[in-house]
């Protein structure tokens, strides 16, 4: 195939000893996919090409197996990804509670759409699947946090807040 | 399990028992009825994602996948209630909410079973108004293209590649309906299998480069027959338009290949009428094919009349039928030429390779080296060769007859050399060989998908070979030509049909003792008598 040839990486020797203990606790390797992109996440910043070969490797996956299973899950960084990763949740509930203004607004605001990086490299927006607080919707995640019960009234000043 | 357990249960209101913990879709695909589905293939772990099976059971809350669902006992089920008509309905409005609708230009036109459901149990509107999604349009590797709005995500491939091939390429990628199959960048597909998705994509999303816009797939005439590329004697459907070979798909054998074929089998038919391919007739004066089997009668006849039979040798190839075996084998005997004259010669051997799934190739590539045994002998492709090729150095060999047809190899020198040293040389050739001297005699030699017959593989399993693509007009197979040949000999009466040919030789050769040609039917007999 032709390309780039893909950097090899090797995990630290605490993110292997970790993966020791983490494969006691699953029937099997491919059951600590998830724990381990986490950890890869964790040790490199972000999930690049790379990270997916180490850890199909790490794991005896396809290199396709761990694609699939982290293009399926938004709350992986990826490379290129932004300082701040906004995901704006798109399922039902928040879907009725207006998270469309949401997500309007904040491409209005950031002059991106979902799914792009604003040039500065600052903010990446995502429209993101369910994130599991629909008594609280419309809700976006923030890198690790929350912010629930959202109105487009105060998106400007959380972004404002974010830039610092 | 020592014990066959059943279950009855009721389906439409009848009373049916089946075995424990077969899924509900077998059951009913068993008794007719017609229960439809993308995701669910019966060589592959059913995965229960597409819902295109729904159907009722009678006090769930709701409609169950038959494919995922096993039957048990007291089960009540409904397949073509306004209930389950509905359900399969809407499934399919979804998953026509992202399809591009584009058959005109889609090559799975005509046989797709999103055209086929839809036409069978969908709607004949749809209330989507939303934007479709749009996905690549890319090349996946090993000539597998992937028209992606039109997956339906049904996960076939994806599961072919990971539990059959074992190697895993493709995987789905994104999530809800932007989901779709990809390759992870830089590992395309590669497995040497890989051609079984394109056959197993419900719709038009995986297609071969070979075979793109060269065929509506209506107008093909399609044959049952057997690949050739080696020894396992994979089940396949030749498909040929305007008497060409357009494309080899694979046909269901539990006992042979399930509903896989390899790649090597599936796209090696180019050389059927290939550049290098040889229709040329040279007999002495003649270059009319009708004249062949008068010609070579007589000069067989001749050169076994003026010095001895025994002078006289021929050499098959372990790809030709059984049919044209034992009739080559009879005319020398008529003849009078001792059995030890008769070579063979084979392909040479390529790698074994086994996949997860237990889907094997063999390292001979050749189709009917069984059938060789079974009528020649084994000695043919060792002692008999080195006889005759030592007869020929010390001139005593004065007429020889080739057949060169190993698609993509050619004989050994030493045969060829051969040919300088008689009197009468005649070759069958399959594909032009320059050192193939001037005096030689030539007819075309048959490719594998322009005759009936039969072959045997590693495993004795007697299968049956048809013809999808003719000779050219006047040009005989070379089982017809050597029945024509017997006949002028005065040997036989006239040229038989292949069935009557098939259980006369059964007749006569130990290793097809009792079978008979209708018995073969479209999956073939084990050898040694009865199923494996
Ligand atoms: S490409 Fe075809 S087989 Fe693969 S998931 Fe899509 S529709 Fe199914
Ligand atoms: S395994 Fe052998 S018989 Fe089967 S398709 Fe491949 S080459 Fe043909
Ligand atoms: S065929 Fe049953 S869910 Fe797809």
């Amino acid at each position: 195939m032709s390309g780039t040839p893909i950097e090899i990486k090797l995990f630290s020797k605490k993110a292997r000893e970790f993966i020791e203990w983490l494969l006691g606790r699953y029937p099997n390797k491919q059951a600590a996919l998830l724990p381990v992109l986490r950890l890869a996440e964790e040790e490199f910043g972000n999930i690049d090409d790379s990270s997916v070969m180490l850890v199909a490797d790490t794991l005896d996956l396809s290199p396709g197996y761990v694609w699939g299973v982290l293009t399926f899950y938004t709350h992986y960084r990826r490379e290129g990804d932004g300082k701040y990763l906004l995901q704006v949740c798109s399922t039902l509930p928040c879907a009725l509670r207006g998270c469309d203004k949401v997500q309007r607004r904040l491409e209005e605001k950031l002059g991106i759409k979902a799914g792009e990086t604003t040039g500065d490299g600052l903010f990446t927006l995502k429209k993101v699947e369910c994130l599991g607080s629909c008594d609280t919707a419309p809700v976006m995640q923030v890198n690790e946090k929350y912010h629930e019960n959202l109105d487009v009234e105060d998106l400007d000043e959380l972004l404002e807040t974010l830039r610092g | 399990m020592t014990e066959k357990q059943t279950v009855n249960l009721k389906i439409n209101g009848e009373e049916v028992e089946a075995p424990a913990g077969e899924m509900l879709i077998k059951v009913c695909h068993d008794r007719g009825l017609d229960v439809p589905f993308f995701c669910y293939h019966p060589g592959l772990v059913p995965e229960g994602n597409c819902r295109m099976c729904l159907v009722e059971v009678v006090k769930a809350p709701k409609p169950m996948p038959a494919c995922t669902t096993p039957v048990t006992d007291g089960m009540e089920i409904e397949t073509h209630s306004e209930a389950a008509k509905d359900a399969r309905a809407d499934v399919l409005e979804f998953m026509l909410s992202n399809h591009p609708l584009d058959c005109p230009i889609c090559d799975k036109s005509g046989e797709c079973l999103l055209q086929d459901n839809s036409y069978d149990h969908g709607k004949d509107g749809s209330r989507m108004v939303d934007v479709k999604q749009l996905k690549p349009t890319k090349d996946l590797g090993n000539g597998v293209k992937l028209w992606g709005n039109r997956c339906i995500s049904c996960t076939r491939c994806v599961r072919f590649c990971s539990d059959i091939a074992g190697s895993g390429e493709l995987a789905m990628v994104n999530r809800g309906d932007s989901s779709v199959v990809d390759v992870f960048p830089g590992y395309p597909l590669q497995n040497p299998l890989s051609g079984n998705v394109v056959d197993i994509c419900p719709v038009g999303a995986l297609l071969t480069e070979v075979f793109l816009y060269q065929a509506r797939v209506w107008y093909e005439k399609k044959t049952a027959s057997v690949c050739h590329e080696c020894a396992r004697g994979c089940n396949i459907e030749l498909q040929a338009l305007n008497n060409e070979v357009k494309r080899i798909v694979a046909r269901h054998n539990d006992a042979v290949n399930d509903y896989w074929i390899c790649d090597h089998g599936r796209y090696t038919y180019d050389y059927i009428l290939g550049p290098e391919r040889s229709l040329e007739c040279r007999l002495g004066d003649s270059a009319n094919p009708a004249d062949a089997p008068g010609f070579l009668a007589r000069r067989l006849k001749k050169s076994a009349d003026e010095h001895g039979a025994d002078s006289l040798g021929v050499v098959v190839s372990a790809v030709m039928s059984n049919e044209a075996l034992y009739l080559l084998g009879s005319l020398l005997q008529e003849l009078g030429v001792p059995a030890e004259n008769i070579a063979a010669c084979a392909r040479d051997d390529g790698d074994e390779e086994t996949f997860k799934g237990g889907f094997r190739i063999s390292s001979d590539r050749n189709p009917n080296r069984r059938g060789v045994e079974a009528i020649l002998g084994k000695d043919a492709f060792s002692s008999h060769s080195d006889g005759l090729l030592k007869k020929a150095k010390a001139s005593k060999l004065r007429g020889l007859v080739l057949v060169s047809d190993l698609p993509g190899q050619r004989l050994p020198d030493g045969w060829i050399e051969a040919l300088e040293t008689v009197d009468f040389g005649l070759v069958f050739l399959l594909e032009n060989d320059s050192r193939i001297p001037e005096t030689a005699h030539l007819l075309p030699a048959t490719a594998f998908s322009e005759r009936d017959g039969s072959i045997i593989n590693e495993d004795g399993r007697v299968q049956l070979v048809r013809a999808a693509t003719q000779l050219p007009r006047g040009v005989l197979s070379l089982d017809e030509l050597l029945q024509d040949t017997l006949v002028e000999l005065g040997a036989r009466e006239s040229r038989i049909s292949p069935r009557g040919l098939f259980d006369e030789m059964a007749g006569v050769i130990p290793a097809l003792a009792g079978m008979r040609h209708g018995d073969l039917g479209e999956a073939g007999l084990s050898a040694q008598g009865g199923e494996e």
